[in-house]
């Protein structure tokens, strides 16, 4: 027994596989502590953060759009690593972990494009307009639809997930040019008021930064309790399928319950 | 493997396929004149408004004809298990793409040498002396277009909706390629030389990346 890995590769097959299970462990703890932290978020958002002074009660929709907007692009660079992950390593669960980023980062973009809509109605007089940050998120959404559709539509019997892994890595690579070339258009998007090098978080005044902050480690708690929940789901329906597999193989068929295998 | 041999091989032999049935290219140059004359229905039909809507039906035919083209020129491949057979030849994939995606850029340059006049003049879209600037962007979107449009035919043929997934999947991904036509096009037209070499930096380096990134990544695709 040698207590340190042999090879890079054993030692991510053991670390993916304990990081695994210990997430699946402390699962219901995740779930349970991002339902407190959301509802804490949400008494800062409606009873303690003060209104704005110039946009009023619409302003409130910050606390939501933000954090959804950067979680849609954590992601998808989630998406990215594990698709390298996956076509170097070849392990099932990388595979399986940008799958279900995919599909959160599909729902939180169309949450981003959402509430952003709900604000612009009475801040712009628009539900829509094309500016740079609204036009590559759209562009964004639909990448990340195609991507999932690529996954639905698959042949019986490829490995899709190669080639997903493909189309996610080259999705995540044209996003920053998409920006560009879609930032020299025009832009009417407030400009950023947090991630600001000289000054970071100079521009909110403490309390909403505050409010941001709570909100945003809530909605990265959903996020990773979501991403637990559904790598959990779609590695057991897998363990299920080969379970499946296997039986008819011996030609016994599914065990009827309490019947030993 | 000697230098460019067997992409070399693969173009011609797409090229004698294509000159044998012109009737295909054909098609597809009468479908892009047909969404060229959609768009003249989008606006009214004063100059002023032609000139404005002409780079975009333009580039908008090319990008709808170009997708149907590569949907076309990857099924041959799938048709009598061709491309079996050139996965079984003892060549590395990225000369397969190389050749396909050769093929597939000429015969968008020939479709677009159609193209271009009929929709500058019924547009009436004046360059003056810029035409040979606006040459070489078409000639640089259109190798970016191929490379992007050759791989995410390969990429869609392993689905069971191959000619549905192919726009879904390739049109966002060419954003940048069509901004940098149309607004290169139109800085040329405006006579803004700045503008225009910033949009063709953007498309060359466009070209680079997924042109590389494509080619390496070709053969993870078509692997069984």
């Amino acid at each position: 027994m040698r207590w340190f890995p042999r090879s890079w590769r054993q030692l991510w097959s053991t670390l993916d596989g304990r990081l695994y299970h210990f997430l699946v462990d402390v699962r219901p703890w995740i779930g349970w502590f991002a339902v407190g932290t959301m509802v804490f978020t949400f008494g800062l958002v409606f009873w303690w953060v003060p209104l704005e002074a110039i946009q009023g009660y619409p302003q409130k929709i910050f606390y939501i759009h933000v954090p959804s907007a950067w979680l849609a692009y954590a992601s998808f660079a989630f998406v990215f690593v594990a698709s390298i992950l996956y076509l170097w390593q070849r392990s099932r669960l990388w595979d399986i972990f940008a799958r279900c980023a995919a599909e959160i980062g599909f729902l939180f973009t169309t949450l981003t494009l959402v509430t952003g809509m709900l604000w612009g109605r009475p801040i712009w007089g628009a539900f829509w307009t094309w500016d740079a940050r609204l036009t590559t998120t759209l562009i964004l959404w639909f990448i990340y639809g195609g991507y999932l559709l690529l996954r639905a539509f698959a042949r019986p019997g490829i490995d899709v997930g190669r080639i997903a892994a493909v189309v996610g890595i080259i999705g995540f690579l044209d996003v920053p040019i998409i920006h560009m070339s879609v930032l020299w258009w025009r832009t009417l998007h407030p400009a950023p008021v947090v991630m600001i090098l000289d000054d970071p978080g100079g521009g909110l005044p403490a309390s909403m930064l505050v409010t941001l902050l709570v909100s945003l480690s809530s909605f990265t708690l959903v996020f990773v309790y979501l991403l637990i929940q559904r790598v959990w789901q779609e590695r057991t329906a897998e363990n299920m399928d080969l379970l499946e597999t296997l039986l008819d193989r011996t030609g016994r068929g599914m065990p009827a319950k309490g019947e030993a295998l | 493997m000697s230098g460019l041999g067997p992409a070399v091989v693969i173009f011609a032999k797409d090229v004698r396929l294509e000159l044998r049935r012109v009737e295909s290219l054909a098609t597809m140059a009468v479908f892009a004149g047909l969404v060229v004359l959609i768009f003249a229905f989008v606006g009214d039909p004063t100059p002023a408004e032609l000139a404005r809507t002409g780079p975009g039906a333009l580039w908008a035919s090319i990008l709808f004809a170009g997708a149907l083209g590569f949907e076309r020129w990857f099924a041959e491949e799938e048709r009598n298990a061709a491309l079996d057979g050139l996965l079984l030849a003892p060549v590395d994939r990225e000369f397969l793409f190389l050749g396909k995606w050769a093929g597939a850029t000429v015969f968008l340059l020939a479709l677009e040498a159609l193209l271009v006049p009929v929709a500058a003049t019924l547009y009436r879209l004046d360059l003056g002396g810029a035409w040979g600037a606006f040459a070489v962007l078409l000639v640089v979107v259109t190798i970016g277009y191929a490379a992007l449009g050759t791989f995410f035919a390969a990429v869609a043929a392993r689905t069971t909706a191959s000619q549905l997934l192919l726009p879904v999947l390739l049109f966002p991904l060419s954003v940048p390629l069509l901004r940098a036509g149309i607004e290169g096009g139109q800085a040329l037209a405006a006579g803004a030389g700045g503008d225009y070499r910033d949009w063709l930096g953007l498309a060359l380096a466009f070209d680079v990346l997924f042109g590389t990134v494509c080619t390496m990544a070709f053969g993870t695709v078509i692997e069984e």
